[in-house]
C-alpha cells in the first residue's frame, strides 16, 4: 500500500499523471490523494462559516467524472482516489499534510498553470521546492488541446491497435 | 375565483382570527377582575354595620350611625342581613341561604369573610361575635360601575372587531392587487408574443424575485421556441434543397438526351448520370427515413447490447466503409473487465450512433489519426472520438445539430448533414448525451454517453 499526493489545478490535464503512478509504482494498491491548495479566508465572517463541502460544489462536473473514470480504469491497482482541499499558501502545510498521511511520493504535470481555477486557488509550484518528499514531474502527453473541459487529454499513447490489425468481421451494410 | 380574492379573504381571514382572539381576551380579563375594592368597601360597611345593630353600648350605636348618615353614601340596591350562624334551623329559614352557595356560609362558619358575586351583585360576610352569640353581617350591593364599565368594553370590542375586520379586507385587497401586479403585467406582456413574434422578450428586471425568475424561464423557453421554429424552417428549406438537387440534374440530363437523336454512347453516359443522382436522391431519403425512425421510440426493440461487442462492429464497420482511414482504439481510460459491460438499447440504432460519428472523424480528419476510446464512470459508459483533422468553427457549433446543417469549412466534401441529427437524436432515445467540443483546424472530440 502506497500513498500518493497529486497535486492538481482542477484541470482535467492535472488528472493525466495518475496513469504514470500506476506504471511507476511497484507497491500496489495505490491511495491517490488529489489535492488542489486554497488560500485561508481572511475575514473572520469567512472563517466561522468554512465549510469543507463548498469548494466541493465549485468543481466542474467533468473533474469529477473524470476520475471516476480513472478510478473504473485502474480498479485492481488503485484502492482510493479523491478530490480533497487544503488550506494554507506555504510548503509547511503541504509537509504537514504529506507526514500526516504517509504520503511516498508527490506528482504533478508540468503543464499545471498558476491560473486560478477557483478564486481562491493557490500556484502550488514554488511550494515543491520544499517539499519532503520526491516530486515528479510528468511532462503532459502531446495532444491536441480542444478546451479545458475535453475529456481527451486523458488519453494516453496506449492503443491497442491501428487500423491495419483490424479483422473484418462478417457484416453487410444495408 | 380569483387568486386576488383567494388572498385577500386568507388574510382577513387570518387578521379577524386574531383580532378577535384578543378582544374576546381582554373582555375575559376584565371581566374576571376581582373587583377587590368593592369587596373592601362592602366589608368595611358590613363592620360598621355590625357595630350599629349588635352592639349593646348607646354611644358607640349613635356615633356609629352617624358615620353611616353623614360619611357613606348609599350603594345601588343595598341590603344588609343579619343573621345568627350558630343555629343552623334559624339560618336555613334565611332567605338569604337560598340565594348564596353554601360554601359561603361554610367560609363564614369558620369565621373569614366570604365573598360571593353574581351577575353585578356582590355579595361581602362577615362574622361578629356578641356575648349573645355569632351573628353573620352579609352586605350586598349593585355594582353599576362594574356594569356601565363591562357594558362600554363590549361596545367598544364589537365595533372595533366589526370595523377591523372591514378594514383588514380592504387592505388585504389593496396588498394582494400589488403582490399580483407583476404577474398579470406578465400575463399582459406574454400575450402581446405571437407565432410571429417569436424573437420577443418579457422585459425581466434584475430583482432576482420569483417573478423575474419565472420570466426568466419563459424568456428561455421562448428561445427554445424559436430555435426549434427556426430549424425547422431550415430543415424545410435544406431538405428541398437536397432532393431538389439531384431531380434537377435528372432532368436536365433526360432533356438533354432527349432533345435530338443521339449516339448509343451518349445515352449511355446520360443513364449513368441519372443513376448516379437517383443513388444519390435514394441515400438522401433513406437518411431522412432513418432520422423519422428514431425520433420515436413506439415499436423499438431495447437489448442488452454488450459494449466491445458493439465497439468493435462499429470499427469493422467504418474501416470498410474509409479503409484509408487511420483508426486506432485507445485503451488506456478501458476498464479490465469491459467484456461484462452492455448498456441498455437497440444495437442495431446505437451502431448507426457511433458509426456516424467515427465516419465523420474520419471523414473530416485528413488522414490524421481518429481515436476511439471507452471509459465508464459511476453512471454512465463514455466513448470517446477524437480526431486531429479541420475541426468545426465556431460559430457553426450552436447547429451542428440542425438536420441539413453542414458547417462552413466542408463544403468540398460530400454529405447532407443527416449524421450527426441522426446521432444526437438517437442518443436522445437511449436517454444519453452527445457532446461535441471543437477548435477550427485543430480537431474535434466527441463524448457519446449511454447510461449503464
Amino acid at each position: 500500500m502506497k500513498n500518493i499526493l497529486l497535486l492538481s489545478d482542477l484541470s482535467l490535464a492535472s488528472l493525466w499523471p495518475v496513469h504514470a503512478v500506476v506504471k511507476e509504482q511497484q507497491a500496489q494498491p495505490l491511495n491517490i490523494h488529489v489535492v488542489h491548495m486554497l488560500n485561508m479566508p481572511t475575514s473572520i465572517t469567512d472563517l466561522l462559516l468554512l465549510k469543507s463541502s463548498k469548494p466541493h460544489s465549485a468543481v466542474n462536473s467533468e473533474f469529477t467524472e473524470a476520475l471516476q473514470l480513472l478510478k473504473n480504469k485502474y480498479t485492481g491497482q488503485i484502492a482510493s482516489i479523491g478530490l480533497r482541499f487544503l488550506y494554507g499558501d506555504n510548503s509547511r502545510i503541504l509537509n504537514n499534510y504529506i507526514d500526516a498521511h504517509q504520503i511516498d511520493c508527490t506528482y504533478v504535470t508540468a503543464a499545471a498553470r498558476a491560473a486560478k481555477s477557483l478564486d481562491d486557488s493557490v500556484d502550488f509550484m514554488p511550494l515543491l521546492k520544499r517539499c519532503s518528499v520526491p516530486v515528479r514531474q510528468t511532462p503532459l502527453q502531446k495532444q491536441v488541446n480542444l478546451g479545458p473541459r475535453s475529456l481527451s487529454v486523458l488519453l494516453d499513447n496506449e492503443t491497442s491497435f491501428s487500423t491495419t490489425a483490424v479483422h473484418r468481421s462478417s457484416f453487410s451494410y444495408s | 375565483m380569483k387568486l386576488q380574492t383567494k388572498i385577500a379573504l386568507l388574510f382577513t381571514l387570518v387578521c379577524s382570527l386574531l383580532l378577535i382572539t384578543v378582544s374576546g381576551v381582554i373582555y375575559y380579563v376584565a371581566n374576571h377582575n376581582p373587583f377587590q375594592d368593592f369587596y373592601t368597601r362592602l366589608q368595611l360597611r358590613a363592620s360598621i354595620a355590625a357595630r350599629f345593630y349588635l352592639d349593646k353600648d348607646e354611644t358607640n350605636n349613635k356615633a356609629f350611625e352617624s358615620i353611616r348618615n353623614e360619611h357613606l353614601q348609599r350603594l345601588p340596591d343595598e341590603r344588609e342581613d343579619i343573621f345568627r350562624l350558630d343555629s343552623s334551623s334559624l339560618l336555613k329559614s334565611n332567605p338569604l341561604y337560598k340565594e348564596l352557595p353554601a360554601s359561603f356560609f361554610d367560609e363564614l362558619r369558620q369565621n373569614r369573610p366570604a365573598s360571593y358575586r353574581e351577575g353585578y351583585r356582590f355579595y361581602r360576610g362577615i362574622t361578629y361575635q356578641t356575648p349573645t352569640g355569632n351573628y353573620g353581617i352579609v352586605l350586598s350591593a349593585e355594582h353599576s360601575y362594574a356594569r356601565s364599565f363591562l357594558q362600554n368594553l363590549r361596545t367598544i370590542l364589537v365595533t372595533v372587531n366589526v370595523l377591523g375586520v372591514v378594514l383588514i379586507f380592504t387592505i388585504g385587497l389593496l396588498f394582494s392587487r400589488q403582490i399580483l401586479f407583476p404577474i398579470r403585467r406578465l400575463a399582459k406582456e406574454m400575450n402581446a408574443i405571437s407565432a410571429t413574434s417569436l424573437h420577443k422578450r418579457l422585459p425581466v428586471k434584475a430583482a432576482g424575485d420569483e417573478i423575474s425568475e419565472l420570466g426568466n424561464t419563459f424568456n428561455n423557453l421562448l428561445g427554445r421556441l424559436e430555435t426549434a421554429f427556426e430549424s425547422q424552417n431550415n430543415f424545410v428549406s435544406n431538405a428541398s434543397h437536397e432532393l431538389n438537387t439531384p431531380l434537377t440534374a435528372i432532368m436536365g440530363e433526360a432533356e438533354y438526351a432527349l432533345s435530338r437523336e443521339r449516339s448509343p454512347e451518349t445515352y449511355k453516359q446520360s443513364m449513368e448520370v441519372v443513376l448516379f443522382q437517383a443513388e444519390r436522391l435514394k441515400s438522401v431519403t433513406r437518411s431522412l427515413l432513418q432520422l423519422a425512425q428514431s425520433g420515436f421510440s413506439g415499436n423499438l426493440s431495447y437489448e442488452e447490447v454488450e459494449v466491445e461487442a458493439l465497439l468493435e462492429q462499429v470499427i469493422a464497420m467504418v474501416h470498410d466503409i474509409y479503409p484509408d482511414c487511420n483508426l486506432q482504439q485507445n485503451n488506456s481510460l478501458t476498464p479490465v473487465q469491459k467484456q461484462t459491460l452492455t448498456i441498455r438499447g437497440n444495437f442495431h440504432l446505437l451502431e448507426l450512433c457511433l458509426s456516424n460519428i467515427v465516419m465523420n472523424a474520419c471523414k473530416y480528419s485528413g488522414g490524421n489519426a481518429v481515436t476511439v476510446a471507452l471509459a465508464v464512470s459511476e453512471k454512465d459508459v463514455l466513448f470517446i472520438i477524437t480526431d486531429c483533422g479541420i475541426g468545426i468553427p465556431a460559430q457553426d457549433l450552436p447547429n451542428i445539430f440542425d438536420p441539413f446543417f453542414r458547417a462552413s469549412n466542408v463544403r468540398s466534401s460530400q454529405g447532407y448533414g443527416i449524421g450527426l441529427p441522426l446521432a444526437k437524436s438517437i442518443t436522445t432515445l437511449h436517454k444519453g448525451d452527445l457532446k461535441i467540443s471543437s477548435q477550427e483546424g485543430k480537431g474535434t472530440e466527441v463524448i457519446v454517453r449511454f447510461p449503464r
